[in-house]
C-alpha cells in the first residue's frame, strides 16, 4: 500500500498540462486591475447621473439661484448693448455725404449745403 | 512602497496580497505567476479535463482577487485560501452542471486495462487511468486527493481549504486511495 501510495504521489506530481495558460488571461486581468486602481467604473450610460442630478430635486436652491443669475445677467447685457446703440444727434460745420456726380446732365441737388 | 521586480520574488503570497490591496501591479503579477500553473492544472483536473473551462475558471479567480482583495484575510494562508475558493467555483460549476458524464469515462476505461496486461508500468498511462477512475468520485474527494497529492498540503491545511475537519479529510484521503487502489489492482501489483 506504501508503494502504491508513491506511485500515486509520483504520477500526480510529473502530470503536467499539455497547455498553458492563456496570455490574453493576462492582459485581461492587468487591464482590469488599472482600471479598478484608478477607481474607474464602467457604466452602460454615463449620461444618466448628469440628467438625474439636473432634474432631481437636490441643491433646488443653488440651482434656483443659477437660473436666476444667467437670467439676470442676459436682461443686464441686452439692456447696455441698447446704450450702446443709441443715436446721438450732433451738430458740425463740415458737409457730410459730399457727392461728385460723373453725368452730362443737369442734377437737382436737394441740399443747404454747398 | 517601490520595490524591484526581484524583491516581489522573495515577498510571500500573504504580503503580495497586501500590496495588491493598495493597487500595487507587479505585486498582482507576481503573485499570477506563481499561482497561474497551480490552479489551472486543478480546474483542469477537478472540471473534465477542459482546457477551456479551466482557462475561464483561472480569470475568474483571478478577477474575484482583483475586483475584491479585501476579502483575503491576511493572518490566512493564501494558499489554503485560494484553493478553498477554486474548491467553491467547481463547487458551483458541479450544481450547474447537475450530472457528471462518468459514462464516457467507464468506456476508456475497459479499453485502457488490455493496455496493462504485460503488467508493464507506463507511468503516463498510469496517470491517465488514475484521473479516469478519479473523476467516477465526488468532487470532495477528488480536491483532497488533489491538494495532498498535487499541492502537498498538510491535512490541517486541506480541512481549512475545504471548511471541514481534518477526521473527515483523513477518511476522504483514505477512502479515495482504497477505491483507486481496488481499481487500478493490476498496477498495484507492480509495485508490490
Amino acid at each position: 500500500m506504501k508503494e502504491f501510495d508513491n506511485l500515486l504521489k509520483q504520477a500526480i506530481q510529473n502530470d503536467k498540462l499539455p497547455f498553458d495558460a492563456n496570455p490574453a488571461i493576462e492582459i485581461r486581468l492587468q487591464n482590469r486591475f488599472a482600471l479598478n486602481a484608478k477607481k474607474h467604473r464602467l457604466f452602460s450610460n454615463s449620461f444618466a447621473g448628469i440628467f438625474q442630478l439636473l432634474f432631481s430635486p437636490n441643491y433646488i436652491g443653488y440651482k434656483a439661484a443659477f437660473v436666476a443669475v444667467v437670467i439676470s445677467c442676459g436682461i443686464w447685457f441686452h439692456h447696455s448693448e441698447n446704450l450702446t446703440s443709441v443715436t446721438q444727434t450732433t451738430d458740425t460745420v463740415a458737409i457730410y455725404n459730399h457727392s461728385v456726380f460723373d453725368t452730362t446732365s443737369t442734377q437737382a441737388v436737394d441740399s443747404i449745403c454747398r | 512602497m517601490k520595490l524591484r521586480k526581484t524583491q516581489y520574488k522573495k515577498l510571500s503570497d500573504e504580503k503580495l496580497m497586501q500590496l495588491i490591496s493598495n493597487a500595487n501591479m507587479k505585486a498582482f503579477n507576481e503573485l499570477y505567476g506563481r499561482y497561474k500553473q497551480r490552479l489551472l492544472y486543478y480546474f483542469y483536473r477537478m472540471l473534465g479535463s477542459s482546457q477551456e473551462k479551466a482557462q475561464d475558471f483561472l480569470q475568474d479567480i483571478f478577477m474575484k482577487i482583483i475586483d475584491n482583495p479585501e476579502s483575503f484575510d491576511t493572518k490566512r494562508k493564501f494558499s489554503t485560501w485560494i484553493f478553498s475558493v477554486a474548491h467553491n467555483m467547481c463547487k458551483n460549476e458541479y450544481r450547474r452542471l447537475e450530472v457528471r458524464k462518468a459514462v464516457t469515462l467507464d468506456e476508456q476505461t475497459d479499453s485502457f486495462a488490455d493496455i496493462f496486461n504485460d503488467n508493464q508500468l507506463d507511468l503516463n498511462n498510469f496517470t491517465n487511468q488514475l484521473y479516469n477512475e478519479l473523476n467516477k468520485l465526488d468532487e470532495a474527494h477528488r480536491t483532497a486527493f488533489l491538494l495532498k497529492y498535487r499541492e502537498g498540503f498538510k491535512i490541517k491545511e486541506i480541512s481549512k481549504a475545504l471548511n471541514c475537519s481534518e477526521g473527515t479529510v483523513k477518511s476522504r484521503l483514505f477512502y479515495t486511495v482504497k477505491k483507486l487502489s481496488q481499481k487500478m489492482e493490476c498496477y498495484r501489483n507492480t509495485c508490490t
